[in-house]
């Protein structure tokens, strides 16, 4: 066993440039004119609100791959300016999942493995809001453990034939490509080689999308089937057989960010604004705990941001934000019910803003929060194993 | 940080490390006073440590080896009476900030002050109250001595008419109990570290069927979860300290009180019994971490101040005040 390590609980807390601070300015004011021309359903979750017109009005402002290089439609700005344009978005409830994560992950995965043509051809269309991206990683009998993929790809006529199937894909209906994870050869001992990322056209021939409806009786699941669908040998992404250490170094941008604990943050202004300016002193307490720990994560989120601006691999780190944020996210909905007691639902006509039937949806998604991105089981497992315990 | 810090860092931990041991304890349990690692602490500067920045660093050192000595509470009294003015005295000193207590505008005080750590082996005591500062020679009042759960000592301190020796006006209360405050966070932050490297080292060495604790699985998710707490906390104190407004230092407070009970619950349950014995040094820790979780506000007054100011500015401000700027 490795020596014990603490290493990994360091959160310097960052000095955000004078410009970062200029931008949020600029992006709530951005905000509050988009909301008054369009409204739209305030929900912090990033997972809930598609809506290309809006993610192009974000891409026209620069902030959709906002730290990439200039040749390639990007703004050369510091993440930590990236920071504040993301968690204003999800603060103010933005509806922003259809650039989410080709600007998250995606296109930081093509800027550090893509070949130069595969970088021409992609970025600057997410950039300006036209090309949205699906993750390729869990299947059928592959959930926390990634490893196991099945989904294989053989060498075809020209490049690659794939069969497989890969299940929980986000607005797979919807987004244009994905980076998908699969088998290109023997696993080996540490059962993480022969693994390699592709970029795919959700659009090609032997592609079969099939909706899976989530218990809230909505449809952003999706089973994508792939039946030989033929790869150009220049949609490999990488190296072959790297895909592990590939897939491994997206993960520190996709577990750290402000939307792992702002998930439910409309529930928390919301209730705030419900419980009034003269609250009890339990309501104020439990507002208080709120607020204090929302303070710590956002520290600790924003620490791990200035690490990935060092070019370090914070991973450990972020799995602390999720397994953390997750759990607040949680809370913000058990305070909320126990502080304003409320028959989470509709009544009547009420509007979907409302605030028991904000509470309803909040209830339901729930249970997704602590599985996407990687569940609070593994997210302890990788921080034990930062601790040296495996 | 920085070299300078790190240096400084490496030798305050050398220091507590040689000094504050189990014989140390064995006399301080017994109303000894530890007056060689008070000479020790002394003569490293560590006690005019300006505050907040070495002083909270060298807090959290002390914190980490629960050093019975009132460190944190005389570098914010030398830090005070500097920035008042005020001369510093030599030896041993106290802030006084409950209880009951009035200081004229003559500069004599009556009334009682609680919770006054170690008002017995202090020569001189700060106390604040409503908008004075005065400095108090302690052998002028009556000590009560008492203690809290770890046994330090936290003494009532009666004034009868009683001079100070100095006093300022202009003080805010509020802003000396917050840096109090400050200083009892980066102190739990420093324990958290202590418990979290204790409960990963028992748990790589201890063995039950066949194989090391920390190969257990339940065991590993209770470690990571101790280990997420202890980061919140660190991370708390460091951007606290960093903003130093009051926002963030109730927050970081209130944040570090929280946790710190649940963390202790977990590192007693990796230890199992051994933890519970007078022997095993978890105590020392598990119990200066309930004791300062409580001091100076513990999270139910610190998150009820934050959950007033978060109500009275509404929902439409509730991103502002968290994030700045703040109104």
């Amino acid at each position: 066993m490795s020596q014990p390590s603490v290493d990994n609980l360091r959160f310097p807390p960052p000095h955000l440039p004078g410009e970062a601070e200029t931008l949020r300015a600029e992006v709530r004011a951005f905000l509050a004119d988009s909301f008054c021309a369009e409204p739209w359903s305030r929900n912090s979750d990033f997972g809930t609100g598609f809506a290309p017109e809006f993610t192009r009005e974000i891409a026209a402002k620069g902030w959709i791959g906002m730290t990439w290089p200039k040749k390639y439609g990007g703004g050369e700005r510091s993440m930590l300016e990236r920071y504040v344009v993301t968690e204003e978005l999800l603060a103010a409830g933005a509806p922003v999942f259809a650039h989410w994560i080709a600007d998250r992950q995606s296109g930081p995965l093509l800027l550090r493995f893509g070949t130069e043509a595969q970088r021409e051809a992609l970025l600057p269309g997410i950039t300006t809001g036209e090309y949205f991206f699906s993750i390729g990683m869990s299947e059928p009998n592959s959930g926390s453990d990634l490893a196991s993929v099945r989904t294989r790809a053989e060498p075809g006529a020209g490049g690659w034939r794939l069969n497989g199937a890969k299940v929980w894909t986000s607005n797979a209906h919807c987004n244009h490509f994905m980076i998908t994870l699969c088998r290109t050869g023997e696993a080996g001992a540490d059962r993480h080689g022969g693994l390699s990322q592709f970029l795919i056209d959700l659009k090609s021939d032997g592609v079969t999308i099939n909706p899976i409806i989530n218990m809230l009786g909505g449809h952003e699941f999706n089973e994508v089937v792939f039946n030989d669908v033929e790869i150009p040998a220049d949609r490999l992404i990488g190296k072959l057989g790297e895909g592990w250490s590939q897939v491994s170094s997206e993960l520190a941008y996709e577990r750290s960010g402000p939307e792992r604990f702002l998930s439910n943050f409309h529930i928390f202004r919301v209730l705030t604004d419900a419980v009034g300016a003269s609250p009890d002193a339990r309501q104020a307490g439990e507002l208080g705990r709120l607020a204090s720990r929302l303070w710590t994560l956002r520290c600790m989120s924003l620490s791990v941001a200035a690490m990935l601006e060092a070019g370090e691999s914070p991973e450990v780190e972020a799995a602390i934000v999720k397994e953390l944020g997750n759990r607040f996210e949680r809370d913000v909905v058990e305070i909320a019910r126990t502080i304003l007691p409320l028959q989470p639902g509709s009544q009547g006509n009420s509007s979907q803003d409302d605030f028991g039937n904000m509470m309803a949806e909040a209830i339901l998604r729930l249970p997704s929060f602590t599985l996407r991105g990687g569940t609070t089981e593994i997210m302890r497992s990788i921080i034990a194993r930062g601790l040296g315990l495996r | 940080m920085s070299a300078e810090l790190e240096i400084l860092s490496a030798s305050a931990e050398r220091l507590f490390k040689d000094h504050v041991t189990p014989e140390l304890f064995a006399r301080t349990d017994v109303g000894e006073w530890s007056d060689a690692l008070w000479q020790q602490v002394e003569a490293a500067g560590f006690t005019g440590a300006e505050f907040p920045k070495l002083g909270m660093l060298i807090t959290q050192i002390a914190g980490r080896f629960a050093a019975p000595i009132p460190l944190p509470e005389t570098i914010l009294a030398c830090s005070l009476l500097e920035k008042s003015g005020l001369v510093v005295p030599c030896g041993v000193l106290t802030i006084a900030l409950e209880g009951k207590v009035a200081i004229s505008d003559q500069g004599f005080l009556s009334g009682a002050a609680s919770h006054v750590p170690w008002a017995r082996r202090a020569g001189h005591m700060v106390v604040v109250s409503g908008d004075n500062l005065a400095l108090v020679e302690t052998g002028y009042c009556t000590v009560l001595p008492g203690k809290n759960i770890a046994g330090e000592a936290r003494d009532e301190v009666r004034f009868d008419n009683t001079p100070a020796v100095a006093m300022t006006h202009g003080i805010s209360w509020a802003a000396v109990y917050e840096q109090a405050a400050l200083l009892r966070t980066a102190q739990i932050a420093g324990g958290l570290e202590k418990i979290l490297a204790m409960t990963v080292q028992y748990a790589g060495e201890r063995e039950q069927f066949g194989r090391p604790l920390a190969k257990f699985q339940a065991i590993q998710h209770h470690l990571a979860v101790l280990a997420g707490y202890t980061a919140a906390a660190c991370a708390a104190v460091q951007a606290a300290t960093d903003q130093l407004d009051s926002f963030s230092i109730a927050a970081a407070k209130a944040c570090a009180s929280e946790v710190a009970g649940e963390a202790a619950a977990i590192a007693h349950q990796v230890h199992g019994a051994i933890g519970f014995t007078a022997e095993h040094a978890l105590h020392r820790h598990s119990k200066t971490l309930w004791a300062w979780r409580e001091e100076f506000g513990n999270e139910i007054y610190w998150n009820g101040h934050l959950g007033a100011r978060v109500a009275a500015g509404g929902g439409d401000a509730l991103w502002s005040e968290l994030v700045g700027p703040r109104g």
